[in-house]
């Protein structure tokens, strides 16, 4: 498309006093993508070219988002089957040690009954010796 | 339904809010931030959406008023924001190559113009809303919208002339 330099420089001054209109804007950034724009312009060129730019920027924080969930999806299952491995092993580990403490338990105690019984038997032979000794008399006598 | 008019409407905004907030913002991680949170709002009021006649500029509306919030509350607490602000460890190279390229020293002009001027020439000469749009999202009378227009346009353009004299490139 041919524009006259004449033109331009009106429309650049429009521009500047933000008079121009959406569709001669448009006209401008046509004028200097086309790359074949007047040296004198050289400034306007790169502002123009700097909007082109800038309006081809994208929004790019959802994807990145959506990257680590996926990746920490795996370390979450991971993790959570170590805690429930961790939970049965640690339950089964408790329940057993129940066990042992319960059998220790009984284990006490009738050692304990024993020793009480054996204790009160001892004392029961003691008096015993009486009859000994009177079964011995009995029998000198009766000699 | 509504969620399907939200993924038709709303959806395609998000490059032009994304664009919007970081011109404000400056940093790209505080402009993704900002634009997954407009997403958000829009998306809790997807109910009401199809009463409002122009979405498009809805949305610019709630972007602006989000990321004068979050600069706002930047103020406040400036020391904090400090090392965290202006990095974007992403467009490292992307970064590197702009920068030999003289559409960089735009941004730069750009950046260094005062909030309101930002907000205008991002939204006509990028995103090519009408003046009539732009009123209504920045809040602004017809004349104000024009002479910020154009004080924006002449100071980059001075500020481009005056590198091109010195030959700084």
């Amino acid at each position: 498309m041919e524009f006259d330099k004449k033109y331009i420089n009106q429309l650049l001054s429009l521009y500047e006093e933000g008079e121009t209109t959406l569709e001669q804007e448009q006209e401008l950034k046509m004028y200097f993508s086309s790359g074949n724009y007047d040296s004198d312009f050289e400034a306007y060129a790169s502002l123009f070219k700097f909007f082109e730019k800038e309006s081809n920027v994208q929004f790019k924080g959802e994807a990145a988002i959506e990257k680590k969930s996926s990746r920490y999806f795996w370390i979450n299952i991971a993790a959570s089957i170590c805690i429930v491995l961790g939970g049965v092993w640690f339950y089964d580990y408790y329940e057993n040690q129940q066990k042992l403490e319960e059998a220790r338990l009984a284990f006490e105690t009738t050692q304990n009954a024993l020793n009480l019984i054996s204790i009160n038997m001892n004392e029961g032979l003691e008096k015993l010796e009486y009859v000994e000794v009177f079964s011995q008399q009995k029998n000198n006598l009766i000699k | 339904m509504t969620s399907e008019f939200y993924s038709q409407h709303v959806i395609p905004l998000e490059g032009k809010i994304f664009r919007f907030s970081r011109r404000l913002l400056s940093s790209e991680d505080a402009a993704k931030d900002a634009t997954q949170e407009v997403l958000l709002k829009l998306w809790r009021l997807r109910g009401q959406l199809e009463d409002i006649n122009n979405i498009e500029a809805y949305a610019m509306t709630t972007t602006k008023n989000l990321c004068y919030d979050v600069l706002k509350s930047k103020h406040n607490k400036t020391l904090e924001l400090v090392h965290s602000n202006y990095s974007a460890p992403s467009s490292c190279l992307s970064s590197e190559i702009e920068a030999r390229d003289e559409v960089s020293l735009v941004a730069k002009f750009i950046n260094e113009l005062p909030e309101q001027q930002r907000a205008v020439i991002q939204l006509r000469d990028i995103e090519q809303f009408t003046n009539k749009e732009i009123e209504e999202i920045m809040n602004m009378n017809s004349t104000s919208v024009r002479v910020a227009l154009s004080r924006a346009r002449k100071k980059i353009i001075s500020e481009l002339k005056k590198t091109a004299d010195y030959g700084i490139r």
